[in-house]
């Protein structure tokens, strides 16, 4: 009884003292520490929520570390704040979206919206991002009221980045609880939960002994997610009913931008599994399902004709992207990768620079 | 004398245990930092974002 007693202490020990070891040489290695968002999060209207004001925060997931800043409306720039708008004035153009424009994963610079805005910038346009994670539509429709009606930002153009999942979610509106942390939560945090968060947000290795798990293949929940993804592109019964929800919400966005004589401006961003489907189409010939990988960019066209709404389409760079064999999305994340923001936001604003108008003094040298 | 031996004895056992723990846990590490380094093998088509 007393060699076992002695064997468990020596163990825990020498293993309590391992972690020790560890963690400082990961952060040798050049681990940071992740404040996986903290802070970022206020609570808006409705349940809904929004960036907060004037935030500087970062998170390490699977895909690396990145970094978040916000100006003082609430709305992602870069650390300097060179691209941050100020409350009563007036900007050409406002994005607006889910993760896919916040740019999920990567820094303001290398996001879909944030290299569009830099390209922009070059050549004398003022653009800002709206977009947030989790957003539909309507949660969009709600900061770009109170932009426009509560801080008086002027916006002549709204840029909408319609990704698959808002076009499913047409008429949806997203709700969150934010924690008093600032990070969303979709319930109470238990006990394990909460040590599980201040271990990720004081302990490299953390993100370490989770990043190993995960590429074993374990805690990825497929069947959690995948079913929500096949949705998007196999309930084809449901096309007609996702584009009268989808018309409905823009067109009150459209009613609101003509309002306040802006124009309204679609871009269809597609998922990766749209041409890169090889995955997305065993899992669906699994569960017996067939897909149509065009059904969302049909209905986003079909309201754009409706609502006589500019659309372009990020599905031609996809396409290149995949015939080159290069990347499309982060590491174990289904968001753009850098390259592939880049190459999104070099097609884009040449076409966006001809509907801005013309501009003569440039923001960047 | 006899005590002088147990004790001898328990104090190998204990720096025997010690060697063995350390070794363990130095390949529990090992085995971290390498398959942390891996692309990640994913077994299907996940959204997969914490």
């Amino acid at each position: 009884m007393k060699k076992v007693f002695i064997f468990l202490t020596i163990l825990s020990l020498t293993y309590a003292c391992s972690f020790l070891v560890a963690e400082g040489a990961f952060r040798l290695l050049g681990d940071k520490v992740s404040s996986d968002l903290g802070g970022l999060y206020e609570s808006f209207s409705n349940g809904s929520y929004k960036l907060a004001p004037s935030v500087d925060t970062s998170a390490s997931w699977s895909a690396g570390h990145f970094s978040v800043h916000t100006d003082s409306l609430g709305l992602r720039c870069d650390d300097s704040r060179r691209w941050a708008a100020l409350p009563g004035t007036e900007i050409d153009a406002l994005f607006l979206g889910d993760s896919q424009g916040f740019g999920n994963g990567v820094n303001f610079e290398d996001s879909l919206a944030g290299a569009t805005a830099i390209a922009l910038a070059e050549n004398g346009y003022r653009v800002s991002n709206a977009s947030v994670g989790g957003h539909a539509l309507l949660n969009q429709f709600e900061i770009v009221k109170w932009l426009r009606e509560e801080r008086s930002l002027k916006v002549k153009n709204y840029i909408v980045f319609l990704t698959p999942v808002m076009i499913r979610n047409g008429e949806g509106f997203g709700k969150a609880t934010v924690g008093e942390d600032g990070r969303l939560y979709n319930e109470p945090l238990g006990f394990l939960k909460k040590t599980a968060a201040w271990l990720k947000t004081h302990a490299v290795i953390y993100s370490r002994i989770r990043d190993a798990v995960r590429n074993c293949g374990i805690g990825t929940k497929p069947e959690a997610a995948t079913p929500f993804v096949l949705q998007i592109y196999g309930d084809k019964e449901k096309e007609k009913e996702i584009e009268g929800s989808l018309l409905v919400s823009m067109q009150r966005v459209q009613d609101f931008a003509s309002q306040y004589g802006a124009q309204l401006h679609f871009v269809y961003v597609p998922l990766t599994v749209e041409v890169d489907s090889s995955s997305l189409v065993s899992a669906a010939s699994i569960r017996n399902i067939s897909l149509d990988l065009d059904m969302p960019l049909r209905i986003c066209t079909a309201v754009a004709n409706q609502l006589k709404i500019p659309l372009y389409n990020f599905r031609p760079v996809l396409e290149q992207f995949q015939a080159k064999g290069e990347p499309l999305s982060l590491t174990a994340d289904f968001h753009y990768n850098i390259e592939l923001s880049r190459a999104c936001a070099l097609t884009l604003s040449p076409n966006l620079m001809t509907v801005l108008g013309e501009k003569n003094n440039a923001l960047v040298q | 004398m006899e005590l002088k031996m147990k004790k001898y004895l328990d104090l190998a056992f204990c720096y025997l245990l010690f060697k063995w723990s350390l070794m363990v846990a130095a390949i529990f590490w090992v085995l971290v930092y390498k398959l942390s380094q891996t692309q990640a093998q994913l077994p299907e088509f996940v959204y997969v974002n914490f």
